[in-house]
């Protein structure tokens, strides 16, 4: 009885400490990789839980290419699926690509293009503090890029 | 295998020939200049600006970051310090305390190096750099004085502002000698003055890199530690060599600094003890 009531215990507990909850923040550095734009790039993101499991993830991601310059904003809304050290979750989102040109003439140098995200993610906690995030989107509306994610949380409060 | 005297002075011969009739017959080919002194080109100024921050993580862990803004001399007035936009430099970093002494930092860096001659079309405004760096710190307390040494390793994509230039990698080895010396207390502590100099040196490796120097700069700021804030500043004299081959570049920087440091340690586990 002991045994069960100690297991109990440490499974309720291993939930409680890897929860999402209500006004938690989290930070990452992150990288993406586009299969369509076959660019990659690293920026910031931050995510905050308005409540309990739904959280707002804006980020802004800068990309390289040999040429010019491109940028990829993000405005996403993730439900997490599950609690504890593995986390999955569903998204669903904004994105804002902006690629400049090098040697195009300067009124065609500049790409914009908004669209849609949807994807999902797998988030693994290494520690108290920070986790391990992996995530993939789709771009219907950008040529149907793909974008693979991998970053570091850093959960803040 | 046996040369008679005379075979030997034949084949010397014949040797002293071909040699003759290769060099005089490259006359086509670039002449490779060989200087004969090292000339220093005059120094010129810049002005740069730091914000760094540093946040307590865990125990263990802090959050490293730097975001400078760099201004240059101007075309025509090389003294003017401000003339020109030069760089957006942010350098973030992960930083593990392996030991009280010795600490472990890397991440990610993106430069933004802006054109050296603003407004002509030869040149893109501004070209991307990043690099991946780490960076290993060893601390030795010496009485009041801490000296550190710090081996700082960047891994570079880098390109000119010519349109078009292409990208080319290089590795970058820094070794930095300082120190922190307070005045006005035994120790670095709140509400402390502190003078701190060092010494950096740059070496460069890559394939398009003809001098391993890259560049030696010597620094002493002086500063004042006021609760979560560090605000230090100085000049700079760096020395390194150009692109043209004995001839060396100098620059006088001034430089402004404010650190921040937080710790979020205390936030977070009070935070979840309400919540949970």
């Amino acid at each position: 009885m002991k045994k069960i009531l100690l297991i109990w215990v440490l499974f309720i507990g291993s939930h409680i400490s890897y929860a999402q909850y209500q006004g938690e923040w989290r930070a990452q550095l992150a990288t993406e990789y586009g299969t369509g734009t076959n660019l990659f790039g690293m920026g910031l993101l931050s995510e905050y839980f308005i409540i309990d499991r739904l959280s707002v993830v804006p980020s802004i991601m800068v990309l390289l290419p040999e040429t010019g310059k491109a940028t990829n904003l993000h405005v996403d809304a993730r439900y997490y699926f599950n609690e504890g050290t593995s986390q999955l979750y569903g998204l669903l989102g904004f994105n804002y690509y902006r690629r400049r040109l090098e040697f195009a003439g300067e009124n065609d140098n500049l790409i914009q293009s908004p669209g849609l995200n949807v994807g999902g993610g797998y988030n693994y906690r290494i520690s108290e503090e920070f986790s391990l995030d992996a995530q993939i989107k789709f771009q219907p509306q950008n040529n149907n890029n793909l974008v693979i994610g991998v970053g570091i949380n850093y959960h803040i409060n | 295998m046996y040369l008679s005297k005379f075979a030997k002075q034949n084949l010397l011969a014949l040797g002293i020939c071909f040699w003759t009739i290769s060099a005089f017959g490259q006359g086509d080919a670039p002449q490779q200049f060989i200087p004969s002194e090292r000339t220093n080109l005059l120094a010129t100024t810049e002005s740069w600006n730091g914000l760094y921050l540093k946040f307590r993580l865990g125990d263990r862990w802090l959050w490293y970051q730097e975001n400078h803004y760099r201004r240059r001399s101007s075309v025509d007035n090389r003294g003017d310090f401000i003339g020109r936009m030069s760089q957006i430099y942010n350098r973030f970093g992960f930083t593990y305390l392996a030991r009280d002494n010795f600490e472990i930092t890397f991440g990610p860096t993106l430069v933004w190096n802006f054109t050296p001659d603003p407004g002509n079309p030869e040149f893109v405004t501004s070209t991307l750099e990043p690099r991946f760096w780490h960076q290993w710190l060893l601390v030795q307390p010496m009485g009041r004085v801490k000296l550190f040494h710090q081996f700082r390793f960047e891994h570079r994509f880098k390109r000119d502002n010519n349109v078009g230039a292409p990208y080319n990698y290089t590795d970058r080895f820094r070794y930095k000698v300082y120190a922190y010396i307070p005045i006005n207390k035994p120790r670095m502590e709140n509400h402390t003055f502190f003078i701190s100099p060092s010494n950096e040196i740059f070496f460069e490796t890559g394939s398009h890199i003809t001098d391993i120097l890259e560049e030696n700069r010597i620094y002493t700021a002086i500063g004042y530690t006021h609760n979560n804030f560090m605000f230090f500043g100085g000049h700079m004299w760096t020395y390194g060599p150009s692109a043209i081959p004995a001839e060396y570049r100098q620059r006088h920087i001034i430089r402004l600094n404010v650190m921040y440091t937080l710790d979020f340690r205390d936030s977070r586990n009070v935070r979840r003890a309400l919540v949970r």
